[in-house]
């Protein structure tokens, strides 16, 4: 329930005036200096004049970054050339930050060396300039302002009780920090150090002049920071030496332009209840946003108000009751906002060989760990000021009024109740990633993580978008001015025309390609919150296998922030622009059709580009592999051997083309684990209705078939539970024509009466049902009727009679519940069945274009020629094909085939946003199949319900 | 009501007219309701001396007679029976059933949702309006006198047929309420006294047709009832139904006592003979069994190409059973079944079953039917709509005429359209449907005021500029006689009309029914009004002031156009005085539209069918009867009364126009200076007439610019527009530049510059 995305804030920079700044970081700037003197002279300082305000920023106190990634320090030393160096201007330092490439074979003695000898990196301003002017209008500011001031600080000793008690308040009784662990503890050192050491200023940009044309305040080169900011512990004069008590009097200045603004008014919540005085920048982005003409976040209804009272409130009794900050946790959204920019760049800037970079380590990123940093929110000034000294009893009577919020307070007492206890809940907190709300997007959510969890849904994206950018990549880095090449951009081109024209609204490439990368984050993120079940579910994706064996790199998110893609949707999606909740069922249909596209032309895009290099690719082979070629066999590893020769032969020319060999045979030789087919959205949701009209007339029989991505069934207004079968009933129910609403018969050639029914003519393999709860008139009310869904269920029952597979027993895999009382307001969760993505059930024949094979076939033809690279590829692509029936018939037979009809079996879990609950049977049992009809407004009630077939 | 204006109508009311051939003898489309009036000798037959009259009652609407009476020496060949002695013609809409009433009656039902009862030489006695769907079925007993009907409504209605006047069976109307669903089929046993009814709620509803209350259902269909029958003394019930079965029930035990599954598609309709021995059946599939009732053994008779849609059973020669067979194409063919009902009588014949006995190889007789219209498209001109029919002929109507235009014969359709496809753009005026196997042109309200052409093109002598309405001219061409008769009724003299309108047909009529002329083919008035006297409105002269005949209308619809034209469109006042000149011309085209051309309003607001009420039926010619153009005026919409009465046209403004905009063209020709701009900028963006020709463009551009065009130039010898880089025909309308030259839904873009000099 974070708020809106930081891309609002991109284009006021330095309007926010936290207090204790200035003092704090002139101590830093000193710290920094002496840090400078120990520490081996940064690669470079330099940035580009390009940043948009540089004169403000050049103006600010001090510049200190650590980086503290080993391999960013590597990459820096290894690859400065990204950067022009350009002394001349004004600014005075830079964060550096570029990924490792910990994938990349060519650079493995650099990345070891760079863990061997992990170190702070702290990039001093040279120039040092003055607080001067800012810092003076600054506190000048603060002082006249009736706001309280923020204070950055956060204690040096983290007191972890108190920030676990105000997080589970604010979530409402959330899952207990308490119980998580070592992990935690470690995340909450990282970003106490952080808030001492370096939140105030970080500054990246990019050198790179693509963009140059467009101001921007925040650029990066390479690939995420977030391990760059995970900064170690600084030198403790530094930390320690932060005056906090100082820090009230002199308020000072903080970079507000990017996302750690947000952090940096966050962290003032513990100290400035009482001295708060200036706009926030989140205030001033949601000051913004009350302004914006199609902005629908006055109404108070909606979801995002809820949170941000509660908001309001958790930060209200931090200040009062704890007087510690445990909102701040730095980095994650610099990192957020890297990466969109990263990824922005990626997408815009084409061809460009940075990107090769960049989107190579897109897909293998280790994230900084950010637990808590999940609900920091900022108070909206709309609720701010005026109500300064109303504290907690009248906002305690607004809460009372208030639904329950979400699923998970369905179960546990109301947060009033947790007032008194400050005890953290005892629910465990399943180890799999939730979503940020960033302003009323849980129905983005909701929706998302159901799919996320279907199988072969994300696998299928995750593979088609890797093979995509491998391919791009590889090709680009083989032919850098041949007239393949030049065709194969051209190519390009074609399919990302959409994405790249400025102007085009309508295009559901840029939503479908966020998607995919938002998707591939969250098999990351789930690879190593639960690797065991990352291995079984997505096992055979080529990226999650990738990054699985990512070395770790300290903490783990729990959470991500889909604001790329919410601000993809929001901007490419008219109807989904704004801030206001939406209809899930409606977002769900958008982006099966909008996947649905892209992967269409992704494949379509991937077979013609992969017929192309396919010759070149076997020429690569042969000439790299010529050294390592002997230890061809016919299995896969020993194929597996003979490409890492090639790689390490060629990585001795070039370590990227290696790279890029690498892992372009990867995705396209079958045996190394790419070989995963392409499930078009169609064969995975998609069925068929049959619309038979019979005319009473004539009795002749009219059938239309239409496809479909869920059914809408009707929901009756009624008292007791309505089972699922009935709604299917009435969805089926015969529709008599007749009256004024005749059917015009073309036998007759006359409105005559008839009847009209509609049912299943072809199961999809994830069959969507839909509730037609909401009613869209003036009062957009809703039906709480409460819906009981069997475990597992067959639809032969509403099937035509000729209907493939009509008897195929299908599992309850997820539901998304809406509580609330309309479809304008009220939140969004998804409980999702784990238990059955990790049953392989998609039925994988039915998936078109194995474009791995026809690259196999391909080199399989000019055996002679390539007597290694033919070995490889002979092998790869025998035992590819072979090892794909035998993955199915194994993991079928040898998948434990979990009894659906026995919830105790299986694994449930609950998401509420960035929330995310284990649920047990019990629970599980009475949200699905409820005893009781408690018919309340908020109550939960089921609204998506999707079953996969067995 | 009885003020003199017309009572404010619920707000749609269309006007409908039929395009067919006069008399039109045969039935097109399918026949839906067979009747034979077997008793020459109970009844005077005053039309004709038939011994047997076959009643047939098609989907074209009409009910016809036909003299059936079998010549003694018939016996060689198939007989064709060509012309009807007797036409119906009063339905707006399929007749769905037809029934024989004591003292020589026709009950006919219909899908306008009317029940009318008829005299037996075609006049009509009554409408019965009270049913509010589809009328799909009838029943008489004619020993009580008592008439039901039903239909999709879910009522069945009572009528007494014992009142003295027909006129008053209507107020016996009792209704019959209990069905949840669409009634399809009735009987009545002999005595009036059993009612059974069929419905798509899948039973059989039992009444006392005497009380009237419902007695006993009868389940076991699966699927829609489409026929019932009882025997005579309503003990035993026949049903056929849409799930392929025929049961018989035994009324009193409330039960299914056989069932015969001989079909394999659904059953449309049965015949069952005297004794109630033997039920013949037919269906969707087209052939017809005969099942005898003692051992329910079913055996084929024929099979007839279409699917039957009705048995009619002529046992009066006793020797020779005869079948009647009505299809959905539109031939009434009889059969002898002689063979088979032979077999069927005797029980011991029933063994002998199994060697079925040959279909009938030729019918006894044939009344052919004419093909009907299946496909229609309105050509672009929207003045003409080329039709194809069930024998493939193809044929081009002139609505504006309201006649053949030219017949193809049997080509392709779309070959034929594509030939005629013409590069104008015009906007529809107009909708039309050919459910009844003919055209039927609709004009709805405001919406059809809006297209205009240039007199000229559509072929009335004025001069060019003057603009015409097609509506307008359809609808003072349809209502010709009307007005006629009203401003007769006015008193105010004129002498157009003495000169121009023959006086109005037949003798003046009291407003009773039995003054109605009949329908058909009579050279006597054809007044279907059906409003009781009292209901006459008598338009008082105060509010209505029409000032002259129909020419002076067409100059008043010329002028009103003119001074609605945008200033860059100026009608030389010329086109007044020359069509004053053109009178008689004007005249003869004023009388285009054929006097038996079937006028009706329909009230669409009646939300119960999809095809509306009809509140009026009519031809042009009987409009010019007082009594009807009396009757025609309580029932006509404000909007027509309105134009007709003071041609106000109520249309949506702008609909009938355009913007666009007219710049100089880049490329001027060589030598030339440039031409400039237009000099208003206001000209930047035109607003024009979409039937503005381009010629007329080029000439306002020629004004603007301040270019002389030289004697025995046309404008377009100076100045050449442009679009799209293409040279416009000077006769294409801007609509028409915009819809096949321009072909983007923005606005028009025109460019101009000098044409090339004539050398």
């Amino acid at each position: 329930m974070t708020l809106p995305e930081t891309s609002m804030m991109r284009d006021e920079p330095g309007l926010v005036e936290c207090g204790e700044y200035s003092a704090w970081s002139k101590q830093q700037q000193e710290q920094q200096q002496e840090q400078r003197d120990e520490l081996p002279p940064p690669a470079f300082e330099e940035a580009s004049p390009v940043v948009v305000g540089i004169s403000e920023w050049s103006a600010q106190p001090s510049v200190s970054v650590s980086v503290s990634s080993n391999e960013t320090t590597s990459e820096l030393e290894r690859n400065p050339s990204p950067w022009p160096a350009s002394s001349s201007s004004p600014i005075t330092a830079a964060a550096l930050v570029l990924p490792g490439i910990p994938g990349i074979p060519g650079l493995p003695g650099m990345a070891k060396q760079a863990e061997a000898s992990p170190m702070s990196m702290v990039l001093a301003d040279s120039a040092t300039a003055p607080t001067s002017a800012f810092t003076r209008e600054a506190s000048t500011r603060a002082s006249n302002a009736s706001k309280p001031s923020y204070s950055c600080l956060r204690p040096e000793d983290d007191d972890a009780t108190h920030a676990d008690g105000a997080d589970g308040i604010h979530k409402a009784a959330g899952p207990s920090r308490m119980l998580e662990g070592d992990e935690e503890d470690e995340n909450l050192l990282h970003s106490s150090n952080f808030r001492s050491a370096a939140v105030p200023k970080t500054q990246f940009w990019s050198a790179s002049d693509y963009r140059a044309q467009r101001p921007r305040q925040f650029d990066v080169i390479g690939d995420t920071p977030r391990k760059s900011l995970k900064l170690r512990r600084p030198n403790s004069p530094a930390s320690q030496g932060t005056p906090r008590p100082k820090s009230k009097a002199r308020p000072g200045r903080i970079d507000a332009r990017h996302g750690q603004s947000r952090r940096a008014s966050s962290q003032t919540s513990s100290q400035g209840s009482t001295s708060r005085k200036v706009l926030s920048p989140k205030q001033r982005h949601w000051r913004e946003i009350a302004h914006r003409p199609n902005n629908d976040n006055s109404n108070s209804d909606s979801d995002g108000h809820d949170s941000i009272r509660l908001d309001r409130f958790d930060q209200r009794l931090l200040a009062d009751d704890s007087g510690d900050d445990a909102l701040s946790r730095p980095g994650s959204d610099i990192s957020e906002e890297v990466r969109r920019e990263r990824r922005r760049a990626a997408l815009d800037r084409g061809f460009d060989d940075n990107r090769l970079t960049s989107s190579l380590q897109r897909l293998k990123r280790p994230r900084l760990s950010d637990d808590t940093a999940s609900w920091v929110k900022t108070i909206p000034d709309t609720f701010g000021e005026d109500d300064e000294e109303a504290a907690l009893p009248s906002f305690l009577s607004k809460i009372e009024f208030k639904p329950q919020r979400t699923l998970a307070s369905y179960f546990k007492p109301n947060p009033i109740d947790r007032l008194s206890q400050f005890a953290p809940p005892s629910r465990a907190t399943a180890p799999f990633p939730g979503l940020c709300n960033i302003g009323n997007t849980c129905y983005v959510n909701s929706v998302l993580q159901p799919l996320f969890y279907t199988r072969g849904f994300s696998a299928s994206v995750a593979t088609s978008l890797q093979q995509f950018q491998l391919l791009e990549r590889f090709t680009l880095s083989l032919y850098k001015d041949d007239a393949l090449a030049s065709e194969i951009k051209q190519q390009l081109c074609c399919l990302w025309e959409d994405t790249l024209a400025p102007g085009s609204p309508i295009s559901p490439y840029p939503v479908a390609r966020a998607l995919s990368v938002l998707l591939i984050e969250m098999q990351d993120c789930l690879a190593k919150l639960n690797p065991s079940f990352a291995a079984e579910t997505l096992g055979q994706s080529a990226s999650v296998s990738a990054t699985s064996s990512e070395p770790f790199f300290g903490g783990i998110d729990k959470w991500l922030r889909p604001s790329e893609f919410v601000m993809c949707l929001r901007d490419h999606h008219a109807q989904f622009s704004g801030y206001t909740q939406q209809d899930a069922q409606e977002f769900l249909r958008y982006i099966l059709t909008c996947m649905q596209d892209f992967l269409d032309k992704m494949v379509a895009y991937v077979t013609t580009v992969a017929n192309l290099i396919a010759p070149e690719l076997l020429l690569h082979l042969r000439g790299d592999g010529g050294g390592g070629g002997g230890g061809a066999t016919s299995d896969s590893v020993a194929s597996a051997a003979s490409l890492n020769n090639i790689q390490s032969s060629a990585v001795q020319t070039s370590p990227l083309l290696a790279s890029l060999l690498k892992q372009a045979v990867s995705v396209f030789l079958p045996s190394t684990g790419g070989n995963v087919p392409l499930p078009a959205m169609s064969s995975l949701f998609q069925g068929k209705l049959t619309t038979s009209t019979c005319c009473f007339e004539c009795d002749t029989r009219t059938c239309q078939s239409e496809t479909f991505w869920d059914v809408s069934v009707p929901i009756h207004d009624r008292e007791n539970v309505l089972p699922l079968s009935e709604t299917l009933d009435a969805f089926t129910t015969p529709e008599r024509l007749q009256g004024s609403n005749k059917y015009q018969c073309d036998t007759c050639r006359s409105f005559t009466e008839a009847e009209r029914r509609i049912l299943i003519g072809a199961l999809p393999n994830v069959m969507t049902v839909h509730f037609k709860r909401f009613a869209f008139d003036e009062f957009n009310s809703k039906l709480s009727t409460v819906a009981a869904l069997p475990w597992s269920m067959t639809f032969a029952e509403w099937c035509v009679d000729d209907c493939q597979g009509r008897d195929a027993l299908y599992d309850l895999a997820a539901i998304v519940f809406h509580s609330g009382s309309g479809s304008s307001s009220g939140h969004y969760t998804a409980v999702v069945n784990l238990s059955t993505c990790k049953r392989a059930s998609i039925d994988q024949s039915s998936f078109p274009g194995n474009i791995p094979a026809a690259l196999g076939q391909h080199l399989a033809s000019s055996q002679s020629a390539v007597p290694m690279a033919l070995d490889s590829v002979n092998s790869t692509s025998a035992v590819g094909q072979s090892g794909i029936t035998e993955l199915d018939s194994g993991s079928s037979s040898a998948a434990p085939v979990v009894q659906a009809d026995d919830p105790a079996k299986q694994q449930w879990a609950l998401f509420d946003d960035s929330d995310v609950t284990a649920l047990s049977p019990e629970q599980v049992t009475e949200l699905v199949n409820p005893t009781s009809v408690s018919v309340s407004t908020y109550r939960p009630s089921a609204y998506i319900v999707m079953y996969v077939r067995r | 009501m009885n003020s003199g204006a017309p009572r404010s109508v619920a707000p749609r009311i269309r006007v409908s007219y039929t395009i067919r051939p006069e008399g039109d003898p045969r039935h097109r489309f399918g026949v839906n309701a067979l009747c034979l009036s077997t008793a020459p000798q109970n009844v005077e037959l005053p039309s004709s001396s038939a011994n047997q009259t076959l009643y047939t009652a098609g989907r074209d609407g009409v009910v016809r007679a036909w003299d059936v009476t079998q010549p003694v020496d018939s016996l060689a060949s198939t007989r064709t029976v060509e012309t009807c002695i007797q036409s119906f013609d009063g339905h707006a809409d399929w007749v769905n059933d037809i029934a024989l009433c004591p003292n020589h009656q026709l009950l006919t039902a219909s899908s306008d949702t009317s029940v009318k009862l008829w005299s037996c030489d075609g006049e009509l006695l009554t409408p019965l309006d009270w049913h509010s769907d589809y009328v799909k079925a009838l029943a008489v007993s004619h020993t009580s006198h008592h008439a039901f009907s039903a239909g999709l409504d879910r009522l069945i209605v009572k009528w007494d047929l014992n009142v003295a006047k027909p006129s008053e069976i209507l107020s016996t109307a009792v209704e019959l309420k209990g069905h949840k669903d669409s009634v399809y089929s009735l009987a009545v046993d002999h005595s009036g006294s059993i009612l059974v009814s069929g419905s798509t709620e899948k039973i059989i509803r039992v009444w006392d047709a005497r009380t009237p209350a419902s007695v006993c259902k009868l389940r076991g269909h699966t699927d829609n009832i489409k026929a019932v029958a009882l025997n005579h003394d309503g003990s035993l019930c026949l049903s056929a139904s849409s799930d392929h079965t025929i049961r018989l029930w035994d009324i009193r035990q409330q039960r299914c006592i056989a069932t015969s599954d001989c079909h394999t598609s659904a059953i449309w309709t049965v015949a069952v003979n005297a004794d109630f021995t033997k039920v013949y059946s037919a269906g969707r599939d087209g052939s017809v069994f005969v099942t005898s009732l003692d051992t329910f053994k079913s055996e084929p008779v024929l099979t007839e190409q279409a699917p039957v849609l009705r048995l009619c059973l002529d046992e009066s020669d006793h020797a020779d059973t005869k079948l009647w067979v009505a299809t959905t194409d539109s031939t009434v063919r009889l059969w002898s079944v002689a063979a088979a009902s032979t077999h069927g009588t005797s029980r011991a014949s029933a063994d002998s079953s199994a060697t079925t006995a040959p279909p009938p190889a030729a019918p006894l007789v044939t009344i052919p039917g004419a093909p009907a219209i299946v496909k229609h498209h309105i050509l672009n001109d929207r003045q003409r709509i080329l039709t194809e029919d069930t024998a493939g002929n193809v044929v081009l109507w002139s609505v504006l005429q309201a006649r053949m235009e030219k017949e193809f014969g049997q080509v392709g359709f779309d070959t034929q359209l594509a030939a005629l496809h013409q590069m104008i753009s015009l906007q529809s005026w107009f909708s039309v449907d050919s459910k009844c196997g003919f055209l039927t042109i609709h004009l709805d309200s405001s919406q059809c005021f809006i297209t205009e052409v240039y007199a000229s093109d559509i072929g009335l002598d004025a001069d060019p500029e003057v603009r015409v309405g097609l509506a307008q001219l359809v609808l003072t061409r349809l209502f010709a006689n009307w007005l006629i008769s009203f401003n007769a009724k006015k008193g105010l003299s004129n002498a157009l009309e003495a000169d121009s309108t023959p006086p109005p047909l037949g003798e003046p009529h009291s407003p009773l029914l039995e003054n109605q002329g009949p329908q058909f083919a009579s050279e006597q008035s054809n007044g279907v009004a059906s409003s009781p006297a009292a209901d006459l409105p008598s338009p008082s002269a105060a509010s209505v002031k029409p000032r002259d005949g129909i020419v002076g209308r067409l100059q008043r619809m010329a002028s009103s156009s003119s001074q609605t034209t945008t200033p860059s469109v100026e009608i030389p006042s010329a086109a007044v005085k020359e069509s004053q000149t053109g009178e008689s011309e004007l005249d003869r085209h004023e009388l285009e539209i054929p006097d038996y051309t079937t006028v009706m309003l329909m009230d669409m607001s009646k939300a119960a069918t999809s095809s509306g009420f009809p509140l009026f039926r009519s031809t042009c010619r009987a409009m010019a009867d007082a009594w009807v153009a009396d009757a025609l005026a309580s029932k006509m919409p404000q909007w027509l009364y309105d134009f007709l009465t003071t041609n106000t046209c109520k249309r949506e403004l702008g609909r009938d126009k355009m913007s666009l905009a007219v710049q100089p063209h880049p490329q001027q020709l060589p030598g030339e200076p440039p031409l400039p701009v237009l000099p208003d900028p206001a000209y930047a963006k035109l607003y024009a007439f979409r039937i503005l020709r381009v010629r007329r463009l080029a000439k306002f551009v020629a004004d603007k610019l301040g270019i002389s065009i030289p004697d025995g130039f046309a404008p377009e010898e100076v100045i050449e527009l442009t679009c799209d880089n293409k040279a416009i025909d000077p006769n294409m309308s801007i609509a028409t530049v915009k819809q096949f030259v321009w072909c983007q839904p923005e606005d028009l873009v025109l460019h101009y510059r000098r044409c090339p000099r004539r050398s």
